[in-house]
């Protein structure tokens, strides 16, 4: 990018001319663009009333008006004096050029600087406080309409004090405030100061070479002398207004020499408002000893088309406001004379970002707040990651809970229901079904008490009926005492041939038949026999309805603490990695267990219990070589849950792990790849399971995988 | 007003703004955060309820298992509904798991509103004795709820018979919730076994019609013709002579002892159900 050109605008007011140099900095090439001049209705400085009275060469005649009556601002112009002074002309000039695009450099009225001789060369702040204090009016020093700065002619430093108010300046800021713009005024200069430094440094002079800027203005008529590159002196030339005869000039100009006993100088270089050819003839005949000439600034560049438009000879009629634009592009040059008399509040308020005590504070305020809000939310924020990875670990702990509860609560009702059937059956079965035990009794009792025979068996009332017969009579009472409440109706003789024979009749209550205790005792035979045989215990015996025990089946499996060894056969369309039985051969090892645990958990799709159980064994067990396994089981859950963010997250640790899961684990990456899309890096997990492992299980599905 | 002052109005807005920035996002994270917090607190506490549910688990889980074996077992079970069709197949079911064949006669005995849950029916027939104990058997132990409200079981008349007369009241339970009969398999259990048949009359008024070998010597109509040590000479009613040697069996009995001292034969005899001696004297008369 390139580097803007800088620009500046050196104004200049002298008398009723009013100059404009439009210079503009390209590196260290200064060029010209444009000059201009106007002339104003009136002068800036001097009042209408005072027009045509100023007589001769009275310096008081110019005194500035706020000498007699205190400092004239445009605001203090009545309605009346505008009408008077019409449409400005400085105001078209100013329009003509786009002021805001450069800085601006002024001069400042002669007069209103107050020159002081310093005894040293330089001031503290403090001294020039002190010293502009003793010399300016204590209401003038107090609203700080003045600006100080040291000059040193001919080593001699002196404090030259700017007070009153610069119209220029006004006149400025009316401009600006019309045009609705904001201008930057880098320089208030005062006239010599600005010839001066012009001069030094654009000229390259030898020590003993003397020479005289002539400058020859409207109003204003200066000799500044230089030995070599030293300003040594500054010499006014007094001049009554309008009174431009050469021969006046020359004559005031020879009278200032004499008085500072300054021989002629070797070089006489003229400028100003008043400088023309017959001006530098009339001086060259006048001073035979001198090179007189026009000063033409060499330095200055000129384009082609500026070529056109001016000549050196004009731009030494303009040489003031060329001086205050050339020092506004120079001041980075030390040599460049660091006078400066822009008003302070001008300064001051070019600086825009300029901060007050109250700025501070309120800096300070927002720094605090900042500082609260940014550490306090931060807090917060980490706060909330903090309790949202708690929310998701509780989440979890919660789902597997509910889940547990859930199951647990399952049972309880499958519990309470089938206690429902039991009771019910218990309370059906209750007192009844004793045939069997009576009948069987009675046989075997009758076998072991001959002779003795049974007529009928019936039920009576609420118990049953026994008639039979007996050779022999104790008989009787033992038979009465088979079940409860053996009540003999009657036992009677009588005679079959030659045997005596009793008939007897008993009446028993029925006795009790414990079938609930059967049915346990049925369920501890079941569960002795599938223990010894490795059966399912939950498998019902009796039934060949699978539907109905399949929940059963799985709860009773959960909760009777049975764990897998191995993977359960599943479809899918990648080998899965079993734990070999070396690793799993020490039985009561707790790892071994936990391993277990999550064998079960993966068979029975049990995910988050799978995860959860996985997490605190790795954390558990960093060194075990199950690790892989587990790893790999949980990425293979997750991956068939299409959560393949998950999945590669468990896979990765082991990614390159080239243990024994690490084909598997190549196949399971594959996978994921084709997955996500990305069929190449799925076919180069492929590959490297044939090329790495070609004689492994996992060679065989990358082959069907790749359609080889 | 000064570029200051400007300024600090300025940096007074910023203030402001991030003031009250600073004051939404707080507020509004704050609210976030209670309302996460809040979320936790509810997990937890929902945790800790579960916790303490789950502090039961491990008899829960025994008591589960209990069951579930007990289900496993379906020891006894309700049938998930009955006719007399079911029934009477199941009853034909019982027989073929029995293996044995008893004729019966069957029928519904009485019937609840239709919102009871049992039927009552009636067997009755006539049957080996160990078939009918059996079949009893089968009807209480078997996998279904049946109970049995009533059994008799009677004599047969003829003296010598292993069959009797029996008639078997039971009611069949059913619930929705029970289990096709058809679907059921066999429990298994011992059969009753037993020689002996308690219905049986041992003593009779007169001997029962019995298939005797005619080969058989009847005592009551031989005499004893000669008599050795170790045998015993008998003439049958036809003349024919029968050589007995103890042990020999005889119509109803055998040849319990010979006394050659005392000329005499002792036979045990069974004819009335129960067991005697009956002695044959040579030249004499039966006693």
């Amino acid at each position: 990018m390139a580097k803007q050109k800088k620009v500046a605008y050196g104004i200049a007011e002298d008398g009723l001319s009013l100059k404009l140099a439009y210079l503009s900095r390209d590196g260290n090439q200064i060029a010209l663009e444009a000059l201009e001049q106007i002339e104003l209705h009136e002068s800036l400085y001097q009042h209408p009333a005072q027009k045509g009275e100023t007589g001769e060469t009275k310096p008081e005649a110019w005194a500035p008006e706020e000498e007699a009556s205190g400092p004239l601002s445009l605001e203090d112009i009545t309605a009346e004096d505008k009408d008077s002074y019409g449409t400005q002309p400085y105001e078209a000039l100013f329009q003509a050029y786009s002021l805001n695009q450069g800085v601006l450099a002024i001069n400042t009225y002669d007069e209103q600087i107050i020159k002081l001789p310093l005894s040293g060369p330089g001031l503290t702040v403090q001294q020039k406080q002190k010293l502009v204090k003793e010399n300016l009016a204590r209401s003038e020093f107090k609203d700080g309409h003045w600006q100080a700065s040291v000059v040193t002619i001919n080593d001699q430093s002196e404090l030259w004090i700017h007070h009153g108010t610069n119209r220029l300046l006004d006149i400025l800021e009316q401009a600006r405030k019309n045009q609705k713009n904001n201008f930057y005024y880098q320089l208030a200069d005062a006239n010599e100061t600005a010839l001066a430094n012009l001069f030094l440094t654009t000229q390259t002079k030898e020590s003993s070479e003397n020479s005289m800027v002539l400058y020859l203005g409207s109003e204003y008529n200066r000799a500044l002398i230089f030995e070599g590159n030293r300003w040594t002196f500054s010499l006014p030339i007094y001049l009554p207004p309008h009174q431009h005869d050469i021969e006046v000039v020359y004559s005031k100009l020879s009278l200032a020499l004499d008085e500072a006993h300054i021989v002629d100088p070797e070089n006489v270089y003229v400028c100003g408002d008043n400088c023309f050819i017959d001006v530098v003839e009339y001086l060259r005949s006048q001073l035979p000893n001198s090179h007189v000439e026009m000063w033409h600034l060499d330095e200055l560049y000129m384009d082609s088309e500026a070529l056109n438009v001016y000549d050196q000879d004009m731009i030494a009629r303009f040489m003031l406001p060329v001086a205050l634009a050339w020092k506004a592009l120079t001041l980075d040059n030390p040599d460049t004379l660091k006078t400066n008399f822009l008003p302070s509040y001008i300064v001051e308020g070019q600086k825009v970002f300029k901060i007050a005590w109250h700025g501070y504070l309120l800096f300070a305020l927002v720094f605090a707040g900042a500082l609260f809000f940014s550490f306090s939310i931060q807090q917060l924020k980490f706060s909330i990651e903090q309790e949202n990875a708690l929310n998701k670990q509780l989440v979890v702990e919660h789902a597997e809970k509910k889940e547990q509860a859930d199951a647990m609560l399952a049972m309880e009702k499958a519990i309470q229901q089938q206690n429902v059937v039991i009771e019910t059956i218990k309370t059906l079965l209750k007192g009844k079904n004793q045939w069997t035990e009576i009948i069987t009794s009675l046989n075997d009792s009758f076998q072991t008490h001959p002779t003795s025979w049974i007529r009928n068996l019936r039920k009576d009332g609420e118990g049953f009926k026994l008639l039979g017969v007996t050779t022999h009579r104790p008989n009787i009472v033992y038979f009465a005492g088979l079940f409860p409440n053996g009540s003999i109706i009657n036992a009677k003789y009588r005679k079959i041939r030659d045997f005596t024979v009793w008939d007897f009749e008993i009446n028993y209550s029925y006795p009790e038949v414990d079938w609930y205790k059967m049915m346990e005792a049925d369920a501890e035979e079941l569960r002795r026999y599938q223990e010894a045989k490795g059966i399912d215990a939950a498998k019902p015996a009796g039934t060949g309805e699978t539907a109905r025990t399949s929940l059963t089946q799985r709860v009773s499996r959960a909760v009777s603490g049975q764990l897998d060894d191995k993977i359960k056969a599943t479809k899918s369309v990648i080998d899965i990695p079993q734990a070999p039985e070396a690793l799993l051969a020490e039985a009561k090892d707790p790892a071994v267990i936990a391993f277990k645990k999550i064998i079960t958990a993966f068979n029975s799709k049990n995910d988050w219990q799978m995860a959860d159980l996985g997490t605190k064994f790795i954390n558990n067990y960093p060194k075990s070589p199950l690790i892989s396994y587990i790893r790999w089981y949980n990425a293979y859950r997750f991956f068939e849950k299409r959560q393949y963010d998950q999945a590669n997250l468990w896979l990765s640790p082991i990614g390159n792990t080239r243990d024994a899961v690490y084909p598997y684990t190549l196949l399971l990456r594959s996978e994921i790849s084709r997955a996500y899309g990305n069929k190449k890096q799925a076919e180069d997990y492929l590959k490297k399971v044939l090329s790495d492992y070609p004689q492994h299980q996992t060679a065989v599905t990358a082959k069907k995988l790749l359609g080889e | 007003m000064t570029n200051t002052q400007r300024n600090s109005t300025a940096i007074a807005i910023v203030l402001v703004l991030i003031l009250g920035v600073g004051y939404y996002f707080r507020h509004k994270l704050s609210k976030e955060e209670a309302l996460i917090k809040g979320k936790n607190q509810e997990l937890k506490a929902e945790i800790d309820k579960f916790d303490k549910m789950l502090a039961n688990r491990e008899k829960i889980e025994r008591d589960y298992a209990e069951l579930q074996l007990m289900i496993a077992q379906q020891s006894k079970v309700m049938a998930q509904s009955d006719t007399p069709a079911i029934t009477y197949n199941y009853l034909l079911q019982l027989l073929k798991w029995m293996q044995r064949n008893i004729n019966f006669d069957f029928a519904l005995s009485a019937k609840k509103a239709p919102e009871a849950n049992w039927h009552e029916y009636i067997v009755q027939g006539r049957a080996n004795y160990i078939s009918a104990v059996n079949f009893v058997k089968q009807l209480e132990y078997q996998r279904p709820v049946l109970t049995i409200d009533e059994v008799t079981m009677a004599e047969e008349t003829s003296a010598v018979s292993d069959t009797v007369n029996f008639s078997i009241v039971f009611k069949t339970h059913f619930s929705p919730d029970g289990i096709a009969m058809n679907t059921l398999q066999e429990k298994k259990f011992p059969a009753y076994a037993s020689n002996f048949i308690s219905f049986r009359p041992k003593i009779y008024e007169t001997p029962p019609d019995m298939d005797i070998d005619p080969n058989l010597v009847r005592i009551d109509k031989a005499i004893i013709v000669g008599i050795t040590e170790s045998r015993a000479f008998l003439r049958d009613e036809r003349g024919i002579i029968h050589i007995l040697s103890v042990g020999d069996p005889v119509a109803y009995g055998y040849l319990y002892s010979i006394d050659l001292k005392q000329e005499k034969i002792v036979f045990r005899i069974n004819q009335y159900g129960s067991t005697e001696d009956k002695t044959l004297f040579m030249q004499k008369t039966t006693k």
